[in-house]
């Protein structure tokens, strides 16, 4: 069974950008990846998950349950980390997450104190918010958003900004959620999140549904495609644009080394290189230079 | 109700814990006991200084009124805080309904003013029964904070906490304190009258006559002491219903 049913979901705002258009895919237990750029509606889809924003058409299902018609129902088996979440810089993590556990409903102190220990922050709970670094605080925010163990854990760009070691523990965080049979929705721009910790993953583009499948799915469009084609000029490069999807360009002594795509075999006397879940993505994006 | 509890406790909590507020009630405390403390210059300039009763009337009509304009900015950013700390997704995601934030933050902010006014009260009548030559009998003391407590503090802090909390998430937050400005010059020119005063003054209408009136003018007019009332309570209640009906503040449910 699919945790997550998303339909035909459209949102048009009153100034007419459409956010979404039409996107569809379902999403079961582990970790599922949404990426996209900026922009791309991956905040507006969380957004309308969490029961937060109203569609324009189509509908999300958690569990069964209709987020319009049943949102009091969907409320209950979330746990949300928005993108932006500077929490309250006077109260201490601790008081932070009980706080949001009372709201959710859960007054028991072991389920708060349950969350801080899964986030590595028992021996920091009672340090306030406003002496957190960035991760820290990052941390206390999905630690809210674990406490009652919700079936679905929602994360918006949850490590953005972060140093590698914070995003290493991260991802051991929220993988380690997904394996005990929960599903985590996790809404980035960082390829390499993605790769390492999701069996499947969705690609936005302006809106649109791009891909939705597994992560093996998505390099198979690049697979054997990829080529590293070294040019002498810069000028080269817009030539080469209408050949081939550039997925790169390096300055690699007095030439450059574009990482490309070649869709119709048209250089075929360069040899293929090892495709990356990057260079899928960025091909899905349209290409670095054009995107 | 207990989620209710929850915000109200915690949004007490954290606006108790701001420095500001502390600033604020011992800055208005220093100025207070610089024109009322019971010194013999004080005692000669201000002729009922002697009278517990007049001390609290004359602290909460005057300086009251400072500390309740400094609470409405203290309070006034609990809503908009919250969407810039990006909390209020996260309780519109969490299963909190509309009534129950918006009577949280309100009530909070209301509980807080009243706990400032109160604290500054206290302090201003400890500092005068310690000073004062003529020692008055502490349950009388007692009795008039208590009588202040209910006929003035108490509307203060529903009108100060309920309409500052909620008119910046109504409107824009330098639109409010443009409001806020204009009554506290409304309420300013009017401080310190004997007689009766427009409804609309904060901490120094006809209903502070009900802790003191001056000997000249002993008749108490009630329509203007229910007046007074009305318009604080109502001015309270009026901002929390306000903001309940207002819509696109809560997820669409």
């Amino acid at each position: 069974m699919h945790n997550i049913e998303v339909k035909n979901l459209t949102k048009r705002y009153k100034n007419g950008v459409i956010a979404l258009d039409n996107v569809s895919f379902q999403a079961g237990g582990g970790v599922f990846g949404l990426l996209g750029h900026n922009g791309a509606g991956k905040s507006t889809l969380m957004k309308a998950l969490v029961t937060i924003l109203k569609p324009t058409g189509g509908f999300v299902r958690v569990c069964g349950y209709d987020t319009q018609t049943q949102g009091e129902q969907v409320r209950r088996l979330i746990g949300y980390l928005p993108q932006e979440l500077a929490m309250y810089p006077s109260l201490s993590v601790y008081e932070f997450v009980k706080y949001m556990a009372e709201l959710k409903g859960i007054y028991d102190k072991a389920a708060v104190e349950n969350a801080l220990r899964q986030v590595e922050m028992t021996d920091f709970s009672d340090r306030r918010i406003g002496q957190l670094s960035g991760g820290m605080k990052r941390r206390a925010g999905i630690a809210q958003a674990l406490v009652g163990e919700p079936e679905i854990l929602v994360v918006d760009e949850p490590t953005a900004g972060l140093d590698p070691e914070e995003r290493v523990r991260f991802r051991s965080i929220l993988s380690r959620y997904a394996r005990e049979g929960k599903t985590v929705l996790l809404s980035t721009h960082i390829v390499e999140d993605v790769r390492q910790i999701c069996r499947e993953l969705a690609v936005l583009r302006n809106g649109h549904l791009f891909y939705a499948g597994t992560s093996d799915g998505l390099l198979n469009r690049v697979e054997g495609k990829v080529k590293i084609l070294y040019l002498e000029k810069e000028e080269q490069i817009v030539e080469l644009q209408k050949q081939a999807v550039i997925l790169s360009v390096l300055y690699e002594g007095s030439g450059l080394a574009a990482r490309i795509v070649d869709e119709h075999g048209g250089f075929s006397q360069t040899s293929a290189v090892a495709a990356t879940l990057e260079d899928a993505y960025v091909y899905c994006m349209g290409g670095k230079i054009n995107a | 109700m207990r989620r209710v509890w929850s915000i109200v406790c915690y949004e007490f909590k954290m606006q108790i814990r701001r420095r500001a507020a502390w600033g604020l009630l011992l800055a208005v405390l220093s100025i207070s006991l610089s024109d009322s403390f019971p010194s013999a210059g004080n005692l000669a300039r201000l002729e009922f200084l002697s009278v517990p009763d007049y001390f609290i009337y004359r602290t909460i009509g005057v300086y009251g009124l400072i500390m309740a304009m400094g609470l409405m900015f203290l309070v006034s950013n609990c809503i908009p805080a919250d969407e810039k700390a990006g909390v209020k997704p996260l309780m519109m995601a969490a299963p909190v309904r509309k009534w129950q934030y918006i009577t949280g933050k309100l009530t909070a902010a209301a509980v807080f003013s009243f706990t400032m006014l109160s604290v500054f009260l206290l302090l201003n009548q400890f500092i005068y029964f310690i000073a004062v030559p003529v020692k008055p009998a502490v349950p009388e003391m007692l009795l008039c904070f208590c009588r202040a407590e209910i006929v003035s503090i108490v509307p203060i802090s529903v009108f100060v906490g309920f309409s500052a909390a909620s008119f910046p998430a109504l409107t824009d937050i330098r639109l409010f304190y443009l409001l806020a400005g204009l009554l506290f010059v409304f309420n300013a020119s009017c401080v310190n009258h004997a007689e009766g005063s427009p409804f609309y003054l904060i901490t120094s209408g006809n209903l502070l006559r009900c802790i003191w009136v001056h000997p000249k003018y002993p008749q108490i007019d009630y329509a203007g002491v229910w007046a007074n009332l009305l318009f604080l309570l109502a001015g309270g209640f009026g901002s929390w219903a306000l903001l309940t009906a207002k819509r696109r503040f809560w997820r669409s449910e």
